[in-house]
């Protein structure tokens, strides 16, 4: 004991607490601008985005905020509430919130020299954002418990009786891209989809990758899941128990927007940043994290469908009127869901 | 005393208070205020909302199972390792603690691995869906496995206090072990019993990260997690409702507190650990080894198990698939090398209960200085600033922080706010640890070297802190420990570049990446386990109090 008693001594806790002091003031980082990009994107893909950043721009600090995307959402709304904004950047798969972030006047209006090449459907007229990425959601099943024959074909199927306790997704309070097939599903079907999905006593909780999780895991049998978590679990891991379904009804399209908010202090490096992302390397990057680019000339992430086959049919086509109307009605469709789903009864 | 002493002192006070009782009475404040005036909308928003009644329901049903089946583990599990002659008393009494210093959160994610309906280890061994941990039991067991250290605790320092010659007499009378405990030993120690009851109560319903984790998948929700939920997506009205959420919260503390006073037990939430004077053991004669199986059953369910089970479920490369060839380091790589938020929640959360403990013992030992001292005495204000944020459910101080520090002084989603909020919580550790060790000191000490004309500062180097380390080490100790892994407050207050060890395995486990969630958990495991086994050493009463 005696030694460790010396140790505790004076002089050491008090080096120690320097040290503290020293860690918690040394975030000048010689003069480099900040960018605070608030995001919805995988921490590996972002793992794989900071090298290429840092050399790309070397005089900027770019630091992610990654949460779910409607984490992200409360996050930022409540940040503009108190008026108080931290993010400069915003990139996530909730395409709506956009919409309803332009509507109140929170974005910087960019007509970035690279957005020019995005259809007009998944490109803000108004510049204020514009789709970046372009996940696409789709059915995956537990090989090893579900045979082939057996595998749902459709959506739709997913409601039939036989799928009863078997089937998952994830939660729409917390993520854009099951917010953005909650409002899809429930406008092609209609809420009688979801009472039947919930009668299947779905569980609906967590992210992407907590729902391919209970897939792997054998916890659940079939389940709605964004196609590039699949797609990277396939790479990965050859002898995965996963097995790919592209729905018949066709895939769900999540256009995922990046924009640039008003309230930013650095507004040249923000749009030099939205530049970049819009930019063929910048695509290439994100392809490379599994999603597909909007841009038709850019290739599919590996050993996904070519676009053609994937966006000719989607479940619901995306235009700027479905946009505004699931706008308006966003807060009504989670409540919907939250009552039909999740809510004890 | 000078009278810039003293003004020193009042304003020392003044600040300590607003760092620890502000934000508490914020929140009570902001439930009843609206701008146009007092008001009980908030409350009426609250309470109209049939699922914050249910929750408040399943808050209390939780905390009343969690509280007996605790005290009727922890009771046997005290007696047995200090009073009788069961084997390997020594090392049990050691790991029967490991549940103390370790995140309950972590026992969530291992139980889930281990009793989930369709899948876990043991439905499976069992070949059948026989366990189902997204449900009330489950959040009462694995609760229950961890609360019931702070009956053990109490029940160990008590048990060590009472006058081994009453137990005597009784036996020389002709009564059985069986018989003595029941008449003698446990009236005695029913106090602390109490004291450890409510403690494992205000625990329980405070507690967030296991129901959070095990409840709401299977649609349950206790208070703390509908708290969660306004505060995460409610916007300004949901802060409001969360404090209005909160403040019945804190009602139901506050009434456990009254209750356990009224039946004798509180206000000894702390037990000083008295002279163990050599005493009998009690023969357990041909049970002696049952009762080792059962204790070691225990230990087997508390530690063995779910450690095991999260450690192998960190190698596997497709969760749940048990074969050689299907172990891998690679989510290992994944989250030290490629995550950048597991590196940073480590930094962050070493600093912030660093940083934490270091103040802690810092105030901890000028406040047992001033209290233990027979020439000073202390304030209502001081006990109250040290007491009731370690009363208060943790989610209720994180929101007062929230509230206090947005404006003018904006400290919100800083590490700063975190460290404030882990200090004015655990503060009251350091200077329980101090106060002890200086109430039994002799002030005589003090004085005779005033005498022969030391400074004041000389004689506090020299005479008290070399007879204060250990106590001020372990109150470090007891302070950093549950900093490292705090969640419960972590989770409304971290913000960009801020989260800790407990945000990032919770946001893994529960939204982003379970499989890695596990490898997490295996590290924070380690970190704990090490500095545990550290403390120790360095401060022998760390593990005792």
């Amino acid at each position: 004991m005696g030694h460790l008693a010396r140790l505790c001594r004076p002089p050491f806790p008090l080096l120690l607490l320097a040290l503290i002091a020293a860690s918690a003031c040394g975030d000048g980082r010689g003069g480099r601008q900040t960018v605070t990009i608030y995001t919805s994107i995988y921490e590996h893909v972002i793992a794989g985005l900071e090298p290429v950043l840092r050399d790309a721009f070397p005089d900027l600090d770019v630091r992610f905020f990654q949460r779910g995307s409607e984490d992200v959402a409360a996050r930022l709304n409540s940040e503009i509430a108190a008026n108080n904004i931290s993010a400069d950047l915003v990139m996530t798969s909730d395409p709506f919130w956009y919409e309803e972030l332009k509507e109140a006047g929170h974005l910087l209006a960019y007509a970035s020299p690279h957005a020019s090449g995005i259809p007009s459907d998944l490109n803000d007229p108004d510049g204020t954002f514009v789709t970046v990425r372009m996940p696409v959601m789709v059915m995956a099943v537990n090989s090893t418990r579900v045979a082939a024959a057996d595998r749902p074909r459709t959506f739709r199927e997913l409601a039939d009786a036989k799928w009863a306790k078997r089937i998952t997704m994830g939660d729409p309070n917390r993520s854009g891209s099951y917010f953005t097939a909650v409002a899809a599903l429930s406008k092609k079907y209609g809420w009688e989809y979801f009472e039947a999905l919930r009668r299947n006593d779905i569980v609906a909780a967590g992210g992407n990758s907590a729902v391919l999780n209970r897939l792997m895991t054998g916890e659940k049998d079939a389940g709605i899941i964004l196609l590039e978590n699949l797609l990277q679990t396939r790479q990965q891991n050859v002898k995965a128990p996963i097995e790919i379904v592209y729905p018949e009804d066709g895939v769900i399209l999540v256009p995922s927007p990046i924009a640039i908010l008003k309230a930013t202090a650095v507004p040249d490096a923000a749009r030099r940043l939205y530049d970049f992302f819009l930019s063929d390397e910048g695509q290439n990057a994100i392809v490379g994290g599994w999603m597909y680019s909007p841009y038709d000339h850019i290739a599919p992430p590996a050993g996904a469908r070519p676009w053609q086959a994937v966006f000719s049919a989607p479940l619901l086509p995306w235009t700027f009127d479905y946009l505004r109307e699931t706008t308006s009605g966003r807060e009504d469709i989670k409540r919907r869901f939250n009552t039909t789903v999740l809510e004890p009864r | 005393m000078t009278r810039f002493a003293r003004l020193g002192g009042y304003g020392a006070v003044w600040l300590l208070a607003i760092l620890t009782i502000a934000p508490i009475g914020l929140v009570l404040l902001r439930s009843v205020l609206t701008p146009s005036g007092v008001t009980l909308e908030h409350y009426r928003a609250a309470f109209t909302e049939p699922a914050n009644i249910q929750a408040g329901i399943n808050t209390v049903i939780v905390s009343v199972a969690t509280v007996i089946f605790a005290t009727l583990v922890a009771i046997p599990l005290a007696w047995l390792v200090s009073r009788t002659d069961i084997p390997g008393a020594r090392r049990f009494r050691v790991l029967l603690l490991v549940p103390y210093v370790v995140p309950p959160y972590i026992g969530a994610i291992a139980w889930i691995n281990l009793a989930n309906p369709t899948v876990g280890w043991l439905n499976r061994a069992a070949g059948a869906a026989v366990f189902d941990i997204y449900s009330m039991t489950g959040v009462i067991w694995v609760t229950g496995l961890f609360f019931y250290t702070y009956v053990y605790v109490a029940c160990l320092a008590a048990l060590e206090r009472v006058d081994p010659s009453l137990e005597d007499a009784a036996r020389v009378s002709g009564a059985g072990p069986l018989m003595v405990l029941r008449t003698i030993t446990l009236p005695l120690i029913r106090p602390a019993i109490l004291a450890g009851a409510f403690l494992v109560f205000a625990a329980s319903a405070a507690a967030f990260g296991v129901p959070a984790l095990i409840a709401s998948p299977a649609r349950l929700h206790l208070l703390t997690t509908r708290i969660y939920g306004y505060v995460r997506t409610g916007g300004l009205d949901g802060l409001y409702t969360a404090s209005a959420l909160s403040a019945s919260l804190l009602v139901m503390a506050l009434a456990a507190w009254v209750l356990a006073e009224r039946m004798g037990g509180a206000g000894r939430i702390t037990t000083v650990t008295g002279k163990a004077s050599a005493r009998s053991r009690i023969r357990l004669g041909r049970w002696r080894w049952p009762a080792f199986a059962a204790v070691s059953g225990v230990v087997f369910l508390t530690c063995v198990l779910p450690v095991t089970a999260i450690v192998i479920t960190s190698f596997m490369n497709i969760v749940g698939e048990f074969r050689w060839d299907n172990l891998t380091l690679d989510k290992y790589r994944y989250v030290l090398f490629t995550r950048s938020d597991t590196a940073r929640g480590f930094v962050n959360s070493f600093v912030l209960a660093f940083g934490a403990a270091t103040l802690a013992a810092a105030v901890g030992t000028a406040v047992a200085y001033v209290k233990g001292h027979p020439r000073f005495r202390t304030t209502r204000l001081v006990e109250t600033s040290i007491n009731l944020p370690y009363a208060t459910p943790g989610t209720i101080l994180a929101l007062g922080m929230m509230l206090l520090w947005s404006w003018p002084l904006a400290l919100v989603d800083t590490l700063w706010i975190l460290l404030i909020a882990y200090f004015a919580k655990d503060l009251s550790f350091a200077v329980r640890s101090v106060t002890t060790a200086v109430q039994q000191t002799d002030v005589t000490l003090e004085e005779a070297a005033r005498v022969s004309g030391a400074s004041f500062v000389t004689t506090f180097r020299t005479i008290w802190l070399p007879l204060l380390w250990p106590a001020i080490a372990a109150g470090w100790f007891l302070v950093f420990m549950p900093a490292f892994g705090e969640l419960t407050m972590s989770v409304l207050l971290v913000g960009p570049g801020t989260d800790t060890v407990g945000t990032v395995l919770f946001a893994l486990q529960e939204y982003a990446d379970p499989p890695s969630a596990s490898v997490v958990a295996v590290l924070i495991l380690a970190f704990i386990l090490a500095a545990y086994t550290a403390a120790t050493f360095v401060a022998p009463r760390a593990k005792a109090e």
